[in-house]
């Protein structure tokens, strides 16, 4: 297991996961429709989520969009 | 009767154009504070807007924050959605959150906000021209919230922004236009649209704005925390529209003596 920070909340996942991994297990089955990610202060295309291995204290944001001004 | 010339500027009364698209109203609207989601569709809808503002935040599916998506309660085929930055006090939060919000909502339009303190929310302005700057050269169609200085618009303009936006006053704080001097001269010296966003607080403010030749108006707390929005976006949907018909007319000089409207001729003598 490794300790990663997502959306500032400290969370421990296995190995290798990959940010589609720790996404998808996350929105617990919900389509990722209007959602963006970051990981370390980068944003990470929905076309890389698969391919973008997490490793040790990385620091993901998943977002969306909400009333604003 | 209504003359050619009347016609052909109640055309372009209609339309605000900014970059490559055209919309109906001159009025942007934002989307928080409501009392509930209906009162924010139903006054949405009497404002006559077509562009909200919508904010990018952590999603927290767990959450009773109030936070939940924005995309299901809005039509998009009605609405076109502009995201802003707004809670960013550096460039580099403020470019990131542009690029999370262009990727959310498949959108290159950003409401860029670098805010320089939490009590004045007054624009930083270095970081702000830095944010610029990085998100045109991404191919960002930028509309910065900017202070209301000329020099500032100017550059932002320079730069290649599709609009400037500076404040009325503060924003929330509903206190109006505060220098319409410096709004005029930039309406003067800046050939894009000039918004002129926050500070707008009731229907007469927003007359003003569009009195001095601004493009449009974004507004939100004062059609969201007015006591009735509803009303209160209709009233903001008819200034926005007799401020910038005012402003087509082309008003008559002020003079501080008076200037008789009835004929001097043909007065009676007894």
């Amino acid at each position: 297991m490794m300790k990663v920070k997502l959306n500032g909340v400290e969370k421990s996942i296995a190995e290798k996961s990959s940010l589609k991994m720790l996404i998808d297990d996350y929105l617990k089955g919900k389509e990722p429709k209007g959602i963006a990610a970051a990981l370390n202060g980068n944003i990470v295309p929905k076309t890389t989520w698969e391919t973008t291995g997490l490793e040790e204290n990385d620091s993901i944001e998943i977002v969306h969009a909400v009333q604003g001004g | 009767m209504q003359s050619r010339a009347d016609n052909i500027s109640e055309e372009k009364m209609n339309k605000l154009t900014i970059a490559d698209r055209s919309f109906n109203s001159r009025l942007i609207v934002g989307t928080s504070r409501y009392p509930d989601p209906q009162t924010m569709l139903e006054a949405l809808e009497a404002s006559g807007t077509e562009l909200v503002t919508v904010s990018i935040r952590r999603l927290n599916l767990n959450a009773d924050n109030g936070q939940e998506s924005i995309l299901g309660m809005l039509d998009r085929a009605k609405y076109s959605i502009l995201p802003n930055t707004a809670g960013c006090y550096t460039a580099k939060e403020a470019v990131l959150t542009a690029q999370l919000a262009r990727e959310a909502l498949e959108t290159n339009w950003v409401k860029l906000e670098v805010i320089g303190d939490d009590e004045t929310l007054f624009p930083d302005v270095t970081e702000l021209l830095k944010a610029a700057e990085v998100l045109i050269k991404d191919n960002f169609i930028v509309l910065p919230y900017c202070n209301d200085d000329p020099i500032t618009c100017k550059k932002l303009a320079d730069m290649g922004c599709a609009a400037v936006m500076p404040l009325g006053a503060p924003i929330g704080s509903g206190m109006g236009i505060r220098n319409p001097y410096n709004i005029q001269i930039i309406r003067d010296i800046i050939s894009i649209p000039v918004i002129v966003d926050a500070g707008v607080g009731t229907a007469s403010d927003a007359a003003l704005a569009m009195e001095l030749g601004v493009d449009g108006v974004l507004m939100n707390t004062a059609i969201a925390g007015a006591e009735r929005p509803v009303t209160m976006a209709r009233a903001m949907k008819l200034a926005i529209e007799a401020g910038r018909l005012a402003f087509e007319s082309g008003r008559i000089p002020k003079r501080l003596y008076a200037n008789a409207s009835s004929p001097a001729e043909g007065i009676i003598n007894s």
